[in-house]
């Protein structure tokens, strides 16, 4: 019995192996062309995504400082003009302030100071924004007056965060 | 001359071989051993048993066609593809046998360009009655050669390689049989032409005159073959003399010469090798090494194809796998930063962080502005620039987020309010100012926001 030659078999097989193998290898381009826009899509997701997570870590590391105060209430503005700027005339109104996270509220004062020495005004704010937790100016208006050199009318707004009780 | 081309007739995979002369006094061989330096060969009894065991069993035989039983012609194509060339040679050939080329067994040796483009061949035959006669004698001696060389061209090759040619001199190799003279000649390193004549200075002086036509300015007779002894050779060298004037060369061992060069040209590589044991002729031998190369290179081919299919695949795969991870990367980064699961996928789940994140950042503001910079740093910067600048102020109105800006006042030049409102743009402001002055001299200014950067 003659033994069959394996050659002809063996270079068919061979040829359609190397003909599939150049076929996978151009799906392959082509899926990796598909993949790597795709990768680059999803690499910007997570950068702005990555963005948005820092700003939410921010955000919760200054909520973390506020509830860690022991005495989480705002000075009363009262008690702080008294104390720097003692003698001189002021009207205190209370504003509707910018809604918050669930158990604070933030506060919202008008404070006009009809003639003080503007000289003493940076005194008052040096106090109040150093205060736990701070008063934090939010706008201001100076306006002299003729009356006295240095001397001014002065509105301003101020707003703190308070806990609500619970 | 590539490498290739030059093994082509040669065996030259195997390191040792006998080589067999079948001369006309009875057989002579060699057992050649390829080394670093050439070919090695030492002469041995054919009629030995212990050769003659070797001979039968695996040991490679190279054989050789006398030159009266075999022939070789010059051919030039008339094109320098060598493709197109192999495709002419034949039908070239043919037309110069007095015999159909069917009965031929036939190689065609390159020969390089000619000056004008052509491709050279040398054309080397035989019969194939005269292949199978050979290859009688040789099983007769219980030898059965794998190659089978051309005397003529075999001679020319040893000849030179023994003792080189001078540079530009024609040689005339004559090995010296019994009855027979094969004469080979040539110029410099390149073969003319073979032919077999009885002896007698006659028949070798016809056939240099229809070769070389007259006599060369430098010729060397080379002596060789079984019958070249200083008798044989005095007796018809001063006859050739006479016409031909030239130097004597006696090649060493010229007994052994034809059965050396066989070896010498079946074990190295080197141009004109020839093998006519082929086709129907073809020594198992070879045939069954030309089966392991195929065999080999669909092997190889199939191993490439497998290697390159396997690695589209892994490439594919873990194209995919980066895809697929970098996706559930960000689907969980988004699920962190929305609080819930978020179904969606891509630029839609990004959407949703967006909104969720502008939800958070509202209620946390008051808490996020906290670490802001303060208002009063912005409205410390004013007076001090104020101050520095001479500047009276008459209204002053700062807002947060740079939404407020009103300063209204008067200095002493141009320029001292313009410094003011370089310095809120420095820290952020897009400032509109407005300049006047009066009849006092002083400058009114007013600076307010807006201008080309207010994006506000």
């Amino acid at each position: 019995m003659t033994a069959l030659d394996p050659r002809p078999a063996l270079r068919s097989i061979s040829i359609a192996v190397v003909i599939v193998a150049v076929a996978l290898g151009f799906n392959t381009i082509r899926t990796l062309g598909t993949c790597s826009s795709k990768l680059k899509e999803y690499v910007s997701y997570a950068e702005e995504a990555g963005e948005a997570e820092k700003a939410a870590a921010r955000s919760a590391a200054a909520v973390a400082m506020f509830d860690s105060l022991p005495d989480p209430r705002p000075v009363p503005l009262a008690d702080l003009l008294k104390k720097s700027l003692s003698g001189d005339k002021y009207e205190i109104v209370e504003r509707p302030a910018e809604p918050t996270i669930e158990g604070w509220q933030a506060t919202r004062r008008e404070v006009t100071l009809p003639e003080i020495q503007l000289a003493r005004l940076g005194d008052f704010l040096a106090v109040v924004e150093t205060q736990r937790p701070p008063w934090r100016l939010v706008s201001c208006k100076i306006t002299p007056t003729g009356s006295q050199g240095g001397m001014g009318r002065v509105s301003l707004t101020l707003d703190a965060l308070e806990k609500q009780p619970k | 001359m590539g490498k290739q081309k030059q093994q082509q007739g040669t065996i030259s995979w195997s390191r040792t071989c006998y080589s067999i002369d079948l001369a006309e006094a009875g057989p002579i061989a060699v057992r050649a051993t390829r080394t670093r330096g050439g070919v090695t060969c030492t002469g041995i009894d054919p009629a030995d048993p212990a050769v003659r065991g070797s001979l039968e069993g695996s040991t490679m035989v190279a054989g050789c066609l006398a030159e009266r039983e075999g022939f070789s012609r010059w051919l030039t194509a008339p094109f320098r593809s060598e493709r197109k060339s192999k495709q002419v040679l034949p039908s070239m050939l043919d037309i110069q046998l007095p015999f159909p080329l069917e009965d031929c067994t036939y190689m065609f040796l390159p020969g390089g360009i000619t000056a004008d483009g052509k491709t050279l061949a040398l054309a080397v035959a035989a019969r194939t009655a005269e292949i199978r006669k050979k290859l009688d004698a040789y099983t007769r001696i219980g030898a059965d050669p794998v190659t089978l060389d051309q005397e003529g061209i075999a001679l020319w090759t040893q000849s030179i390689l023994e003792i080189p040619v001078e540079k530009e001199a024609t040689r005339v190799v004559v090995s010296l049989s019994k009855n027979f003279a094969t004469i080979s000649l040539g110029k410099g390193n390149q073969f003319i032409a073979s032919h077999s004549v009885r002896q007698g200075a006659e028949n070798i002086v016809r056939i240099l005159r229809t070769r070389l036509g007259t006599p060369p300015q430098a010729l060397e007779w080379a002596w060789t073959g079984p019958g070249a002894t200083p008798e044989n050779v005095e007796a018809i060298f001063p006859s050739l003399l006479q016409d031909w004037p030239g130097k004597s060369l006696y090649h060493k061992d010229p007994r052994a010469f034809l059965a050396r060069a066989i070896a010498t040209r079946a074990l190295s590589a080197g141009p004109l090798r020839c093998n006519l044991r082929r086709g129907e002729f073809e020594h198992r031998a070879i045939a069954a090494r030309k089966q392991r190369q195929h065999l080999t290179t669909s092997l190889i081919i199939l191993a490439a194809g497998l290697i390159l299919a396997a690695t589209s695949l892994a490439t594919g795969t873990l194209a995919g796998r980066r895809l697929t991870q970098a996706q559930a990367d960000f689907s969980r980064q988004v699920d962190r930063l929305a609080g819930y699961h978020v179904a969606e996928k891509g630029e839609k789940a990004l959407a949703k962080v967006r909104k969720a994140q502008k939800a958070r950042l509202m209620v946390n503001r008051p808490f996020d502005e906290a670490f802001e910079p303060s208002l009063v740093s912005t409205l410390v910067t004013i007076l001090n620039v104020g101050k520095e600048n001479n500047l009276t102020f008459t209204i002053l109105e700062l807002g947060k987020d740079k939404n407020t800006l009103n300063i209204t006042g008067a200095c002493a030049t141009w320029n001292q309010c313009e410094k003011l409102s370089q310095r809120l743009r420095d820290l952020g402001y897009a400032v509109r100012s407005d300049r006047k002055e009066t009849s006092d001299g002083r400058i009114y200014f007013t600076i307010v926001r807006g201008g080309p950067n207010d994006r506000t």
